[in-house]
């Protein structure tokens, strides 16, 4: 009885483990990346670097409200992004259909700072949550990628489950391919239990209305808290932003206000993410004529409260920088784990098959999107640096860049898995990685000269020290590759 | 500073549970001794880093336990599998 359960589950992980997994390397790949979408963005604006460490002034919020006012009654959709600890820049944001962009203005006086358009670490985010395909088709495969992701974190436990705590540790990279591939899996796996299993069940459960619109408004209700912006309003000035500031920041507390939002004669200072963990988005609302306060919203106890706290835990917006990178590494090596996985997938079927369009098609997929995409957003980052500061477009451009490098990748690994040059399809990009990651170190420091090279200088070797780190993973994987042969 | 010490206490636990498993010992070459000192690492460790992370707020403290035992765990099983690589004298 138990011989046939593990079967069945052994056929039930292996499908769902493979055909969810080409979606979830890429949505961990980029929910992984997303952690630090922030400091990606920045290291991607190179002209900030020459910013020095400034708290807002209030000269700085009413200047920057004056603008925001300007462009919403020239019918924009727009809202103010204030300072933090992660971004200490004010920036005026629209949402393109992937991510929030906009000018950026120095705090010291609400000036625009000239710095070069990019959807930055947003890319990652949007990846992550839709892979780039918008709001219903997108959002529906990754969530239905969650579920199977639950499903092959179940069916897995069951399979291992007598050697489960014995074998926790136990990994021989000397065995044979299969048997050094599985320790890997099922040690990673079984360590990153906690961690997958949290994000795969609150990502899940964060985006259940759009995959069951029958519980909730689903996407009616986001498209009908974003229409009603950009509306002209009839002559009159409007109340200076800093006084109301300082009543918001009597509400919420000092310094825990991270954006504002304005409406046809309010506006809302919402609560930042990063000041609780639960992601409630309470905010205090005023009027845009005389800063009167109308109203505060603050989610209580209950499903609300329930809600946000899974987003806290999804996004943890509200971690300290030692949480965050726990996060990553979970991420990094859910990511490795999940590849394993789709690897031990193909040698199964390899040997069993011995070839085949289909198992082409299979190798095809699990390279693009093992290998192909880390070098595609190392090309992003590099595509960053490359293009002019000022060329029009560029942030389009990037994005096409990122795409282009990874249809290559794509291409590449089709041409070399038909060909039945397996081996050689992973060599090459692995060796494509190691070339952008070990150079980006250099490419920074070169593009970067005249704009402040020694300020935030922690964010720059956060990016370039991972980038290097992952170029040097990938150098030492193709020569294993070359002596495993 | 309490994430780091809260890593270290369960790599070592987790070190001292593979040390405790007789497919590693086989692999390592080591021989049946110093088990009790290895259970009372295996138990007692992860108590202290408990402790440790429970200094930080909540939720922030049980986050950090459970991701340090992940974290713990992959640099533990990584050294035992360089010991094991270095007892068969190179991969």
């Amino acid at each position: 009885m138990r011989d046939v359960l593990r079967t069945r589950m052994g056929w039930l992980h292996a499908w769902v483990g493979f055909v969810g997994g080409l979606v979830l390397v890429v949505a961990f790949t980029g929910g992984t990346l997303a952690l630090f979408d922030t400091e990606i963005t920045r290291w991607m604006q190179p002209e900030l670097a020459a910013l020095p460490a400034a708290a807002m002034t209030g000269q700085a919020l009413d200047h920057a409200g004056a603008q925001v006012w300007a462009l919403r009654e020239k019918g924009q959709i727009v809202f103010l992004n204030l300072p933090s600890a992660r971004d200490p820049v004010l920036r005026i944001l629209h949402y393109d259909g992937h991510a929030f962009v906009g000018p950026v203005l120095d705090p010291r006086d609400g000036v625009e700072v000239k710095s070069r358009a990019t959807e930055g670490g947003q890319l990652f985010f949007d990846l992550h949550q839709s892979l780039y395909r918008g709001p219903v088709w997108g959002n529906l495969m990754t969530e239905a990628a969650g579920i199977g992701l639950i499903v092959a974190v179940i069916s897995g436990v069951i399979i291992h489950w007598r050697n489960l705590v014995p074998d926790l540790l136990l990994f021989r990279p000397f065995a044979a391919p299969g048997r050094a591939w599985l320790d890997a899996h099922i040690m990673a796996g079984v360590l990153l239990l906690p961690f997958v299993t949290m994000m795969a069940y609150t990502g899940a459960v964060i985006h259940a209305p759009r995959l069951f619109p029958m519980i909730g408004a689903g996407h009616a209700a986001k498209a009908a808290s974003r229409a009603g912006g950009g509306e002209r309003r009839d002559g009159g000035a409007y109340a200076p932003l800093a006084p109301i500031f300082a009543q918001a920041e009597e509400i919420f507390g000092r310094g825990r206000i991270g954006f504002v939002m304005f409406g046809s004669g309010t506006v809302s200072f919402y609560r930042a993410d990063a000041a609780d963990f639960a992601m409630t988005r309470d905010h205090a609302d005023f009027s845009a004529v005389d800063g009167k306060l109308v109203g505060v919203t603050r989610v209580g106890h209950g499903m609300r409260r329930l809600d946000g706290a899974m987003r806290g835990l999804h996004f943890i917006r509200w971690g300290t920088p030692g949480l965050r990178w726990l996060y990553f590494v979970g991420g990094v090596v859910g990511s490795m784990m999940m590849s394993a996985g789709l690897v031990l997938f193909l040698m199964k079927h390899r040997r069993g098959q011995g070839g085949g369009v289909m198992l082409g098609l299979a190798e095809t997929l699990a390279l693009a999107v093992t290998l192909g995409l880390p070098l595609a957003a190392l090309g992003f980052l590099w595509g960053n640096r490359l293009l002019p500061a000022d060329l029009a477009h560029r942030a389009e451009l990037e994005t096409r860049i990122f795409f282009l490098l990874w249809l290559g990748a794509l291409v590449h690994a089709a041409l070399r898995c038909f060909r039945g040059a397996v081996r050689h399809g992973w060599r090459e990009q692995a060796c494509g990685i190691a070339v952008l990651g070990c150079a980006l170190p250099f490419l920074d420091i070169v593009s970067r000269s005249g704009t402040g090279v020694r300020l935030h200088w922690d964010l720059y070797l956060g990016v370039d020290a991972c980038a290097l780190g992952f170029g040097l993973l990938a150098l030492w994987g193709q020569r294993m590759m070359v002596r495993a042969r | 500073m309490i994430v780091l010490a809260s890593l270290v206490c369960w790599g070592l636990a987790l070190l001292g549970h593979g040390l405790l498993q007789p497919k590693i010992r086989r692999l390592l070459h080591v021989g049946d001794g110093r088990r009790g000192m290895l259970r009372v690492m295996r138990l007692g460790l992860p108590l202290v880093a408990l402790a440790v992370s429970a200094r930080l707020d909540m939720p922030l403290a049980i986050l950090v336990w459970v991701g340090t035992f992940s974290v713990g765990g992959l640099l533990a099983g990584g050294a035992l599998a360089a010991v094991a690589v270095y007892r068969r004298g190179g991969c």
